[in-house]
């Protein structure tokens, strides 16, 4: 039910407007339009039912004129308006503002329309704004984690540089000491070792950029065990 | 021509109104579609008599003698009246306000609102449509037509409408609004300061274009690119088929732009009145 009738309201209403002069239901519904002036039609859903129970109160009574039921107020009707008469002017009084009324409905029911917008766009930006926020920082977490694997990786290789070229430069450093205070035996063996290095240095290099396969390398073992049972048998065995 | 002076709670109805002007200082107006005799309903005046003249269709109010030396009234009375006119939906209507709040509904054909304070409420208007205020808020739900909104520190918001063409601007007042972007249509929105929180169809179509010199700017559309450069940012692209248009302009305010569910009931079915 609209709010322009308060409880019991339509009823009173109904009975005035049937006192004034029998009445068939929709005449009835023309009269509550107009006295809303237009902005409250009230339903025959909402009419029809309410002038049944009336008669079932014995209060209204009807009867078939043309087809169409004309309902007219009883005594006992007439009795009861006549009971709630103060109660009708107060009605009167509201129904001509009854207009405004509605026009305060309306603005109430945007008002809260915008305002429940209003506070949907605010959360939903809300929301997506953390969302970016929490992305960000899932981003910025990764790309720390990454370099800090990149400057573990890149601590590690320098780490192992810097012993190679330890030991290479202690190497060099005991040749250099031993050619210059050994014996020709001692400057021999190094210069041994300085072949055998160069020689593992060449072939490795030469390796680089060829193929290698299963083949290759069961050749290239057979060739440095031919090298080295000679190197044993040929040159090393004269010296005991 | 009739010509009323009224200086107490009346009710006044005419044979026909083809067109509506009032002019009102502080209180309220309400204007209401009706099929019924267009009628006015004065609740209760304040001040000098209101003035209500019907001529040729034209249905007129005013208070008396407006004109004449409104400041130095302002200052000594209190004037105001609350007035509530039921009209053909056809009929175009045109308010002239200082502080007193409107109410427009179930209007057709052309609506124009200006009002310095006080506050604008539009629900189910369709047509041309402009809306001024100063400081006054607008606030309006199932608008259909061409909209103009404009404010200085009002705040705009529009819950629920299917708009050939808006164009929103204000300096500092907060812009929110939920619509339906057709095929060809066109929003415009512009502000200084104020915040602008837009949401449209997912599946809207449009080129879009938001920029702000200060204002952050966030959208909840992946596909546009941002783009920041160093005087301003913005996020431009292509939604759908692009068949709309969307832009957005701020100095300082931030921008939001959010897509709705399409099949997410819209927030004009909130509770309404039975009419």
């Amino acid at each position: 039910m609209s709010p322009v009738f308060g409880h019991g309201r339509l009823r009173l209403y109904l009975l005035k407007l049937l006192e004034e002069s029998p009445r068939h239901g929709y005449e009835v519904i023309r009269l509550l339009q107009d006295r809303f002036l237009g902005v409250y039609s009230p339903s025959p859903g909402t009419i029809y039912p309410r002038l049944a129970r009336l008669e079932s109160e014995g209060l209204v009574t009807h009867e078939v004129i043309k087809g169409k039921k004309v309902y007219s107020l009883t005594d006992k009707g007439r009795e009861e308006l006549e009971r709630r008469m103060d109660e009708l002017a107060d009605l009167e009084e509201e129904l001509s503002a009854s207009a405004q009324e509605f026009a305060r409905g309306v603005q109430e029911d945007v008002r809260q329309t915008v305002r429940s917008l209003r506070e949907e766009l605010t959360q939903a930006a809300r929301t997506m704004r953390d969302q970016g926020k929490s992305t960000s920082k899932e981003a910025w977490k990764e790309t720390t984690e990454r370099q800090k694997d990149e400057w573990k990786r890149q601590k590690e290789y320098w780490r192992e540089q810097k012993q190679a070229w330890k030991e290479e430069w202690r190497q060099n450093w005991d040749d250099a000491w031993k050619t210059a205070i050994g014996t020709r035996d001692d400057v021999a063996r190094l210069k041994l070792e300085r072949l055998l290095r160069k020689f593992v240095e060449d072939v490795r290099k030469s390796a680089k950029n060829a193929r290698l396969d299963d083949d290759d390398l069961a050749a290239a073992q057979a060739l440095l065990d031919e090298t080295r049972e000679r190197l044993k048998n040929e040159v090393f065995r004269k010296k005991p | 021509m009739s010509r009323w002076t009224i200086e107490e709670p009346t009710t006044l109805d005419f044979d026909g109104v083809v067109a509506l002007r009032v002019t009102l200082i502080a209180g309220s107006v309400s204007v209401l579609a009706s099929d019924e005799r267009p009628s006015i309903t004065v609740g209760d005046v304040e001040g000098p008599p209101l003035v209500v003249t019907h001529e040729a269709g034209m249905l007129t109010v005013t208070h008396e003698k407006l004109w004449e030396g409104v400041l130095s009234w302002l200052r000594t009375h209190k004037v105001r009246a609350a007035i509530t006119v039921t009209v053909p939906h056809d009929c175009p209507v045109s308010l002239n306000l200082v502080s007193a709040d409107a109410v427009v509904t179930g209007m057709t054909t052309r609506t124009s609102i200006k009002s310095a304070s006080g506050d604008v409420t539009l629900d189910g208007v369709a047509g041309a449509i402009d809306a001024n205020t100063v400081s006054g808020a607008i606030e309006a739900q199932g608008l259909d037509g061409t909209v103009s909104f404009t404010s200085v520190s009002g705040d705009l918001s529009l819950a629920g409408a299917s708009i050939d063409r808006l164009g929103a601007r204000s300096v500092s007042g907060r812009i929110a609004a939920d619509l339906d972007l057709g095929a060809d249509s066109g929003i415009d929105v512009n502000t200084v300061s104020g915040e602008v929180a837009l949401r449209v169809p997912e599946s809207a179509g449009a080129q879009v274009s938001l920029s702000s010199a200060a204002g952050r700017i966030e959208t909840s559309f992946p596909e546009l690119a941002r783009q920041d450069r160093t005087i301003a940012q913005s996020v431009t692209g292509k939604l759908g088929d692009g068949g709309g248009r969307l832009t957005v302009n701020t100095v300082s305010g931030a921008i939001t732009l959010l897509g709705r569910d399409d099949d997410a009931s819209e927030i004009t079915t909130g509770p309404r009145m039975e009419k």
